[in-house]
C-alpha cells in the first residue's frame, strides 16, 4: 500500500476566512479518488495547495513520500504530479501532436539549449511514436495533426489529459473535467479516463461537480464543506451519507 | 557635521525645493493613472500629448501673440481633447480586446509619431535656451515665500495647485459620479457595460478626451520649468513619473500625487545631504557620483523589483470577452504545394538578384546602407528571440548591443585584441548582463517588465557609459571610441565588400541558430509559456529558467550585432546607435513587421536602414523612372515622414499582432491558394 | 562527458580562430594617437601643460551638446597684416577688393588667383564652377539654435564675396548640396558625398559626426565646426575652425577671467553622464588649485554629477553654493542649464552676488531674451568676439557681407565664413592645377589665423591629439577671447581681442593682449 499523495493538516486562511481547516487527503498508487463539495467549499484552494500554486499556512504534502512543501508547481510536475484545468489551458498555435511533444520533450530534456543549437531539437521518431501511442489510448489519434483551436471542448479536455500523461505522472489531478460537457460527452470522457488509467496505472484525484461521474469513476471520495472534511470513504457510502446529501446534494437522488 | 537645528532647516528647505519638480512628476503620474483607469492603456505617449499642447500654447502665445487665455483655450481645451478623441476613434476603440503589451507598443509608436505630426502640421521646431512663458500672468517673475525658507514663483504654485485640485476632483469624479463609474466599467468590460444600457463608445470617447485634456494641462503647466520645448524631454519625464504612478499601482490617484511629490522630495533631500555626507565618508562617493544623475531610474527599477504588489495585478479579464470571435489560428494556414515551391524559388531568386546588384553596382553609400541593414537585421533577431519566442517586451536591446560595441572598443584599445574575438566576448558579456537583469524582473511580466528594462536602459545611459572601462577612458577622451575592422589572414575587412560578406555570414549563422532554437526544445518551451503559463508549469516547465535563457540568448545576439555595427562604422557611436530611444524604435519596427519569424526580422532590418534612402529619397522611384532628374518635385521627402509612417506601423501592430509581414503573406497566400484550388477544381 | 568535451573544443576552436585574427591596420581606429608622445611625467607635481583646454566636449552625450570652449589656443602670433582670404606665414595682403579704399597697395601673395587651367577628373570642378557640399543639422536640434542655416549663410556670403571679385582660378564657388543631418544621418551623407564624387570639399556643422572618419579616409578635404575634438584629431583631412586640445589640462584663461570678475570662492558644475563633461569640470578645478593661490582664489564647491537636463532643478546645489560662500560659478553645461542656474540664483536672491561664466552662451538672442538676468556674467568664445575691433579685411568683409545675406553676426555664420576662407586659402595655396589632395597638402603646411579672428592654427602639427605635458602639437600661445554681458547684450572688456599666455609652460603669468590681425 504505497501512498502516492499524503496531504495532512492542510489549513489556509484568507483575510480572516478559513478556506481550509485541517484537511487531510491521501491517494494510493493506482487509486481513483474523488473530491466533491458545494461551491466555495475550498476544493480549488486544496487543489492549489497540492499543486504548489498556493502555500498553505499549515500542513504537509507528501508526494511519493517526499515532502514537497515549498516546491513550485513545475517541480512537483516533474516529480510525478500531473493535472488538467477546469478552464481548458491549451498552448496556442500548435497541433495536438505538438502539444504532447512539448510535454514529452520536457520529460526527457537536459542540455536542451546545446542540443537545439546542433539541430537535435527537432522531434525524434521515438518521441512522435510515444505521443501517438497516448493519442491512440485516448481515442483521438485522428486529431493528431489538427490545430488545437479547432477542437471541441471534449476533445480539448482529452488533449489536456494526454499532455499530462506525457510527463509520466504517478498522480493525475483532474479539475472538474466534465465542466461544460453534456451527458454523452461526459460518458465518453469517463470511459476514456478509466481505460487509460487501467492501462497506465497512475492514481487519480478528481474534483467534480457531476456526481454521476464521481459515482461512476471513483473508488473513494472526500467531501469538503466550508473548508472542512465532512465525509470520506468509499464513494457509494459517501454519496449515500445524509450529512453529505444535506450539504451538497440537496434532494438529488443518485441513479 | 550637521547641527540638529541646521539639519531640520536643511531638511525642510530640501523638501520645499523638491516640491516643484515633485509637482511636475505628480501631474504626469496623475495623468498617467487617469488614462490607465479610464482606458486601460499604459500610455507612454502621454508626454507626447503634453508636448503638443505645450507647443501649441507656445506657438499661439509667444509666436502669434495671442492673449494667454485664448492660447490656453485652444491648446488645452480644444486641441488636446481633439487629439484624444481622434486617438480613441481611430486606434484605441479597436484595441479594446488587445493585450496590454500590444497597446504599449502602439503608444510607443505614437510617442514618436505624434510630436512629428504636430511639428510638421504646425511648422514647429524645438525651442531651447529661453524661458517658456506659462499660463499665469508674470508667472516666472513674481515670487512668494510662504515659509521664509524658499521662494516659489507663480507658475510653480499654479502647477502645485492644479495637481492638488486635479487629484481631488478626479477622485471625486470616480467615486461619486455615474460617469466615473461608467468609465471604469467600460475598461473592465465594454460589452457588459453596454448590456446595462450605457453607450460604451461614448464613455470611452469621453474618457480619452478627459485624460488628453489633463495631459494638455500638464504640458502647459510643466513647460516653464525647462527652458526648452522638445518632445524628448517630455518622454523622459514620463518614464520618471511612471515610478510615481507605480506606487499607486496605477489605480490610485492620491497615491500617484504623493508618489510624484515624494519622488521630488526624495531626490531633493538626497541632493541636499549626500554631498556633505560623501565628503565626510568617502565610501559614499561612488553612490553619490553614480546615483545622482540616475536617481529616478534607480527608484523606478527598485519599486518595480522590490515591491511585491507590482506585477501581481492580473489584467482584469472581461467576462464577456468570449463573445468576440477568437483571432484566426495562425497554424491553420495550409499551403498549396505549388505556392510553396514558387515562393521558395522567388525568394532565392530575389536574394540572388539583390545580392548581385549590390555586389557589382553599389557605390560606397549603398554598400554601407546594405551592410547596416544586414547588421540591424541581426540585432533584430534578438528581438525575435525575446519577444517573438519569449513573449516578453524588452526595451533595453540597445543597451545589450552597446555592451557588445563597447567591449570591442575596450578590448581592441587596451589589449589590442582581435575585434572578432572581442565581439564574441562582448556577446558573452551581454548574455551575462541579460541573465542577471532578468533575475529580478522575471516575475513582472508584460508591461512592467518592459518598463523595468527601459529603466535599466536609461540607467546604463546615465551612469555606466561614462565609466572609463565602458565608454570612457583616456583614449576615448582624446580620439573617441574608434574601432578597427577585423583582419583574418590576408582578408582585410577594411574593404567594405569584404565586411558585407562577413556581416551576411554572421546574419546567416544567427538566423540558423534562431531557427534551431525555435524548432527545438527552447522554442517549444517558450511557446508553451506564451500559451499558458500555468499549463506549462503543470508539465514541468520552469518559467524562470526558460525566461533567463531567452534573455541571455537575446542579449548575446544583440551584443554580437552591436559589436558588428561598431566595427562597420569603425566607431561605437553610442549616442547614434544605442541610445535608449533608438531601442524603442527598434522594438516597434520589428514587432510591427513580425517578431515571430526570422523573415520578419530581416525585413524589419531592411526597412530600418533602407526605407528612407530607398523610398523617401526617391531612389527606388528614380531607378524606375530612370533618372533622378525625373523625380517629382516633392522628392526627397523629409525624413520625418519616416517617423509618421512609423507611428502608423505601430498602430497596425495592434490589429495584426502576428506582424504585417505575416499578415500580408497570409492574405496573399490565402488568395492565391484559393485561385490555385479553383483552377484545379475546374481542371 | 564526451559531448561536453566536444562542445568545449568547438567553442575553443572558434575562439582561437577569432583571436588569431587580427585587426585591420587601415583606418583611424587602429592607431589612436600614435604620434602623440606618451606623457613622460618626470616632473613631479608639475603643473600640467595647457594646450587647448576644452571643458566639456560632450562627445558621448546621450543628447549631444557642443563643447563649451574657453578657447585656449597656442601658436606663435603672426605679425601679418592679415590679408584676404588668407592666413599664411608670409606677410603681405591680397584680395584686390576694389570696393575697399586701400591706403597702400599690398603685395599679392597669390598672383595666380585668376589663372585658369583646365582640369580633368577633379571631383566637383568644372570649367565654370567649384562645387562643395554642406552637411549639418537643421531644425529640431537640441540646442534650438540656428546651426545649418547659419552655417550655410556664412559660407554662401563668403563665396559671393570671393565670386564678386572674380572667383578663384576663373571659376565661381558654388554650394552644390545642402544635406540635413536630421541628427542621425551624418555618416550616410558622408558616404553619399564620397559616392557622388561631385563636390570638391565638404563642410560640416553637426552634432553627431559619425561620418568624419569616412570623409577623411576618402581624402575629401573637410571643413568643420569643430566641437568634436575626438572626431577631428589625427585626421589630416579634417580642418576645424579651431583645434580642441587636451581635455584634462589646466587652463589659465579661465582663472584669469574669474580674477577679472573678482572671484575668490569658485563653484564648479558639470553633468555626470559623460566622462568628457566630468573631465571638463575637473580641469577647471585643477586649474584653480594650481593658479588660484596666485590670484587669491579657491574652489569652494564642486559637483560634477548633475543630471542631464536638470529635471529636478538645481535648488539644493545652489543652496549649498551659497552656504559655501561662492561668488563665481563656472560650468560645463549647455545654455539651457545656464538659464536654469541663473533663474535659481535669482530665486534664492543671490543673482547679484554671484558671477557666472558661460561656456556656450555667445548668442545675442539667448542673452537678450533673458532680459537683464545675465548682466555681469562672462562668456567665452573660440574666436575673436565681435565686440573687439579686428582690423583685417576678412573681418571687415564679414561685417558687410553676412548681414547682407540676412545672417546674424553670430558664431554659426562666422564659423561658416572662416571655414570657407580656409578652404579658399587651401585652393590658392595649391595652385591652379589643384585637386583634393593638393589642397589638403598645402593646408597642412601653413599656419592659419583667419585674419586675426582665431588663435592661429599650425596645420602642419596640430592635427594630432594633444596630451598633457606634450607641446609638440599644441597651440603656440594659449589665448582667450571673452566678453562680459551687460544690459542684455555683450560688451568687450579686454584691451585686445585676445589675451594670450605662452603655450610651452604651465606657469602662471599675466596675459599679453594680442591682436593677430595687427
Amino acid at each position: 500500500m504505497t501512498w502516492v499523495l499524503e496531504a495532512s493538516g492542510v489549513s489556509v486562511a484568507f483575510a480572516g476566512i478559513r478556506a481550509l481547516d485541517d484537511v487531510s487527503v491521501s491517494v494510493e498508487a493506482g487509486e481513483r479518488v474523488g473530491l466533491i463539495g458545494p461551491n466555495g467549499a475550498g476544493k480549488t484552494t486544496l487543489f492549489n495547495c497540492l499543486l504548489g500554486i498556493l502555500r498553505p499556512d499549515a500542513g504537509r504534502v507528501l508526494l511519493n513520500g517526499v515532502d514537497v512543501g515549498g516546491w513550485p508547481a513545475h517541480r512537483r510536475a516533474r516529480a510525478g504530479m500531473g493535472r488538467t484545468f477546469q478552464r481548458v489551458e491549451l498552448f496556442a498555435d500548435t497541433t495536438v501532436r505538438e502539444h504532447l511533444l512539448i510535454a514529452e520533450r520536457i520529460r526527457n530534456g537536459t542540455g536542451a539549449f546545446w542540443k537545439d543549437l546542433i539541430g537535435r531539437g527537432r522531434p525524434t521518431p521515438g518521441e512522435i511514436a510515444a505521443c501517438d501511442e497516448v493519442l491512440e489510448l485516448l481515442g483521438i489519434a485522428e486529431l493528431a495533426a489538427k490545430p488545437v483551436e479547432s477542437l471541441s471542448l471534449g476533445q480539448s479536455r482529452l488533449v489536456e489529459v494526454g499532455r499530462a500523461l506525457m510527463t509520466g505522472p504517478q498522480l493525475l489531478l483532474l479539475d472538474e473535467p466534465s465542466s461544460g460537457l453534456d451527458r454523452d460527452e461526459t460518458q465518453v470522457l469517463a470511459d476514456t479516463l478509466r481505460s487509460v488509467q487501467d492501462t497506465r496505472g497512475y492514481a487519480v484525484l478528481l474534483v467534480e461537480h457531476d456526481v454521476s461521474l464521481v459515482a461512476d469513476f471513483t473508488e473513494r471520495t472526500y467531501v469538503l464543506d466550508s473548508g472542512a472534511l465532512i465525509a470520506e470513504g468509499p464513494t457509494a457510502d459517501v454519496l449515500a451519507d445524509p450529512a453529505v446529501r444535506r450539504a451538497y446534494l440537496g434532494s438529488f437522488e443518485v441513479t | 557635521m550637521i547641527l540638529a537645528s541646521g539639519f531640520f532647516e536643511d531638511l525642510f528647505r530640501g523638501l520645499l525645493q523638491g516640491t516643484p519638480p515633485g509637482a511636475v512628476y505628480a501631474l504626469i503620474a496623475l495623468g498617467f493613472v487617469l488614462t490607465y483607469k479610464t482606458s486601460g492603456v499604459f500610455n507612454l505617449a502621454f508626454g507626447a500629448q503634453a508636448y503638443i499642447s505645450a507647443a501649441m500654447y507656445f506657438k499661439a502665445h509667444s509666436v502669434w501673440g495671442w492673449p494667454k487665455w485664448a492660447a490656453l483655450l485652444v491648446s488645452v481645451f480644444v486641441l488636446a481633447p481633439l487629439v484624444g478623441l481622434v486617438l480613441e476613434r481611430a486606434i484605441f476603440r479597436h484595441l479594446r480586446t488587445a493585450s496590454a503589451v500590444s497597446k504599449l507598443v502602439v503608444t510607443i509608436g505614437l510617442s514618436v509619431a505624434l510630436p512629428e505630426i504636430f511639428n510638421w502640421a504646425a511648422r514647429f521646431s524645438a525651442v531651447a535656451g529661453r524661458q517658456i512663458t506659462g499660463i499665469v500672468p508674470d508667472g516666472a517673475g513674481v515670487y512668494y515665500d510662504p515659509f521664509g525658507v524658499y521662494r516659489f514663483n507663480r507658475d510653480e504654485l499654479a502647477m502645485m495647485a492644479v495637481a492638488l485640485a486635479g487629484t481631488l476632483l478626479l477622485a471625486a469624479l470616480f467615486r461619486f459620479t455615474m460617469m466615473g463609474l461608467s468609465m471604469r466599467a467600460v475598461v473592465e468590460s465594454p460589452r457588459m457595460t453596454e448590456l446595462s444600457g450605457i453607450n460604451a463608445n461614448r464613455v470611452s470617447a469621453f474618457a480619452w478626451a478627459l485624460s488628453s485634456t489633463f495631459a494638455g494641462m500638464a504640458g502647459v503647466l510643466i513647460a516653464p520649468r525647462f527652458n526648452s520645448l522638445s518632445s524628448g524631454d517630455y518622454f523622459t519625464l514620463v518614464i520618471i513619473a511612471v515610478a510615481a504612478a507605480a506606487t499607486g499601482l496605477l489605480v490610485s490617484l492620491p497615491r500617484a500625487l504623493l508618489g510624484g511629490l515624494g519622488l521630488g522630495w526624495f531626490i531633493a533631500v538626497f541632493n541636499t545631504f549626500l554631498p556633505g555626507l560623501a565628503d565626510d565618508h568617502t565610501w559614499l562617493r561612488p553612490f553619490q557620483e553614480n546615483l545622482t544623475p540616475s536617481l529616478p531610474f534607480v527608484v523606478l527599477f527598485a519599486i518595480l523589483v522590490l515591491w511585491r504588489a507590482v506585477g501581481r495585478q492580473r489584467e482584469a479579464s472581461d467576462p464577456l470577452a468570449g463573445v468576440d470571435p477568437p483571432p484566426p489560428a495562425l497554424a491553420a494556414l495550409e499551403r498549396h504545394p505549388k505556392l510553396t515551391l514558387f515562393t521558395r524559388l522567388f525568394g532565392v531568386f530575389f536574394v540572388t538578384v539583390v545580392g548581385l546588384v549590390v555586389w557589382f553596382r553599389a557605390d560606397v553609400l549603398w554598400m554601407s546602407l546594405v551592410t547596416k541593414a544586414v547588421i540591424i537585421a541581426l540585432i533584430y533577431l534578438s528581438v525575435t528571440v525575446i519577444t517573438g519566442m519569449g513573449g516578453q517586451i524588452s526595451l533595453c536591446q540597445g543597451t545589450f548591443a552597446a555592451i557588445g560595441g563597447f567591449t570591442v572598443f575596450q578590448m581592441a584599445d587596451r589589449f589590442n585584441m582581435s575585434v572578432l574575438a572581442a565581439a564574441l566576448i562582448g556577446a558573452a558579456l551581454a548574455a551575462v548582463v541579460g541573465a542577471l537583469l532578468s533575475l529580478p524582473v522575471l516575475r513582472l511580466g508584460g508591461v512592467w517588465l518592459a518598463i523595468a528594462t527601459l529603466a535599466f536602459a536609461f540607467f546604463f545611459d546615465a551612469v555606466m557609459v561614462k565609466f572609463s572601462w565602458v565608454g570612457g577612458g583616456s583614449t576615448a577622451l582624446l580620439t573617441g571610441t574608434q574601432v578597427p575592422r577585423p583582419l583574418i589572414g590576408p582578408i582585410d575587412f577594411a574593404s567594405d565588400r569584404a565586411f558585407l560578406v562577413l556581416a551576411v555570414v554572421a546574419l546567416v549563422v544567427v538566423s540558423v541558430v534562431v531557427i534551431q532554437l525555435r524548432e527545438g526544445t527552447i522554442g517549444r518551451t517558450l511557446a508553451a509559456l506564451r500559451g499558458s503559463e500555468v499549463a506549462a508549469a503543470s508539465i514541468g516547465i520552469s518559467a524562470a529558467r526558460a525566461r533567463i535563457v531567452a534573455f541571455a540568448v537575446s542579449a548575446a545576439i544583440a551584443g554580437l550585432g552591436g559589436a558588428l555595427l561598431a566595427m562597420h562604422q569603425q566607431n561605437v557611436n553610442y549616442a547614434l546607435n544605442f541610445a535608449p530611444v533608438v531601442a524603442l524604435f527598434w522594438l516597434v519596427v520589428v514587432v510591427a513587421l513580425g517578431a515571430r519569424t526570422v523573415e520578419g526580422a530581416i525585413q524589419a532590418g531592411a526597412a530600418f536602414a533602407l526605407f528612407e534612402p530607398l523610398i523617401l529619397q526617391g531612389e527606388l522611384l528614380g531607378w524606375i523612372v530612370r533618372g533622378e532628374e525625373r523625380l517629382p518635385e516633392f522628392f526627397p521627402l523629409s525624413g520625418n515622414w519616416r517617423l509618421i509612417l512609423f507611428g502608423l506601423m505601430a498602430m497596425q501592430f495592434a490589429r495584426h499582432p502576428e506582424g504585417l509581414v505575416e499578415h500580408g503573406k497570409r492574405r496573399s497566400a490565402t488568395r492565391i491558394n484559393r485561385w490555385l484550388e479553383s483552377r484545379e477544381a475546374r481542371a | 562527458m564526451n559531448r561536453a568535451r566536444r562542445t568545449l573544443t568547438t567553442v575553443c576552436a572558434i575562439a582561437m580562430l577569432a583571436a588569431a585574427c587580427g585587426n585591420s591596420p587601415s583606418g583611424d581606429g587602429a592607431t589612436p594617437a600614435s604620434d602623440a608622445v606618451a606623457p613622460t611625467t618626470t616632473s613631479p607635481a608639475a603643473p600640467e601643460p595647457e594646450p587647448d583646454p576644452e571643458p566639456a566636449g560632450t562627445d558621448e552625450a546621450p543628447e549631444p551638446e557642443p563643447d563649451p570652449e574657453p578657447a585656449g589656443t597656442d601658436e606663435a602670433p603672426e605679425p601679418d597684416p592679415d590679408p584676404e582670404p588668407v592666413g599664411t606665414d608670409e606677410a603681405a595682403t591680397d584680395e584686390p577688393t576694389t570696393t575697399e579704399p586701400a591706403v597702400e597697395e599690398p603685395v599679392d601673395p597669390y598672383p595666380e588667383r585668376h589663372t585658369f587651367m583646365a582640369l580633368e577628373g577633379v571631383p566637383g570642378v568644372t570649367d565654370d564652377e567649384i562645387r562643395v557640399s554642406v552637411v549639418g543639422i537643421k531644425q529640431n536640434n537640441p540646442l534650438g539654435t540656428c546651426i545649418l542655416d547659419c552655417f550655410v549663410t556664412g559660407i554662401q556670403a563668403y563665396f559671393d564675396y570671393v565670386n564678386d571679385s572674380g572667383g578663384v582660378y576663373g571659376r565661381n564657388l558654388v554650394i552644390d548640396e545642402i544635406l540635413d543631418d536630421e541628427l542621425f544621418r551624418n555618416q550616410e551623407h558622408a558616404l553619399k558625398i564620397i559616392a557622388d564624387n561631385s563636390s570638391l570639399a565638404a563642410f560640416q556643422a553637426t552634432l553627431l559626426p559619425s561620418g568624419w572618419g569616412d570623409l577623411n579616409d576618402a581624402g575629401v578635404p573637410t571643413f568643420v565646426w569643430n566641437i568634436h575634438g575626438a572626431d577631428a584629431v589625427n585626421r589630416d583631412n579634417i580642418f576645424g575652425n579651431h583645434v580642441i586640445g587636451c581635455p584634462t589640462c589646466t587652463i589659465r584663461s579661465f582663472v584669469w577671467i574669474a580674477s577679472q570678475a573678482g572671484a575668490t570662492r569658485v563653484g564648479l558644475l558639470g553633468y555626470g553622464i559623460t566622462e568628457t563633461s566630468k573631465v571638463c569640470a575637473k580641469a577647471f578645478s585643477d586649474s584653480i588649485d594650481l593658479y588660484g593661490p596666485a590670484v587669491g582664489m579657491e574652489v569652494a564647491y564642486f559637483n560634477d554629477n548633475m543630471a542631464y537636463g536638470l529635471p529636478n532643478g538645481i535648488g539644493p546645489e545652489v543652496t549649498q553654493m551659497i552656504d559655501a560662500g561662492v561668488d563665481f560659478i563656472a560650468t560645463c553645461m549647455d545654455l539651457n542649464a545656464m538659464l536654469t542656474l541663473a533663474q535659481e540664483l535669482e530665486r534664492q536672491g543671490v543673482r547679484d552676488q554671484i558671477t557666472l561664466l558661460h561656456p556656450n552662451s555667445y548668442n545675442d538672442e539667448f542673452v537678450a531674451a533673458a532680459g537683464d538676468l545675465f548682466d555681469g556674467d562672462y562668456a567665452l568664445l573660440v574666436f575673436a568676439a565681435f565686440e573687439y575691433e579686428v582690423d583685417s579685411p576678412l573681418r571687415h568683409a564679414y561685417d558687410r557681407w553676412v548681414p547682407a545675406h540676412g545672417g546674424p553676426l553670430a558664431e554659426q555664420t562666422l564659423v561658416g565664413w572662416i571655414n570657407a576662407d580656409l578652404f579658399v586659402t587651401g585652393l590658392l595655396e595649391a595652385g591652379p592645377g589643384f585637386d583634393r589632395q593638393s589642397i589638403i597638402d598645402s593646408l597642412n603646411q601653413i599656419t592659419y589665423d583667419a585674419g586675426g579672428l582665431i588663435n592661429p592654427v599650425d596645420w602642419s602639427r596640430q592635427h594630432t591629439a594633444v596630451e598633457p605635458f606634450v607641446y609638440d602639437h599644441a597651440y603656440e600661445l594659449h589665448c582667450t577671447s571673452s566678453v562680459r554681458i551687460e544690459g542684455g547684450g555683450f560688451v568687450g572688456f579686454q584691451p585686445a581681442p585676445w589675451m594670450c599666455w605662452p603655450g610651452d609652460t604651465e606657469e602662471w603669468s599675466e596675459p599679453t593682449p594680442t591682436d593677430f590681425a595687427a
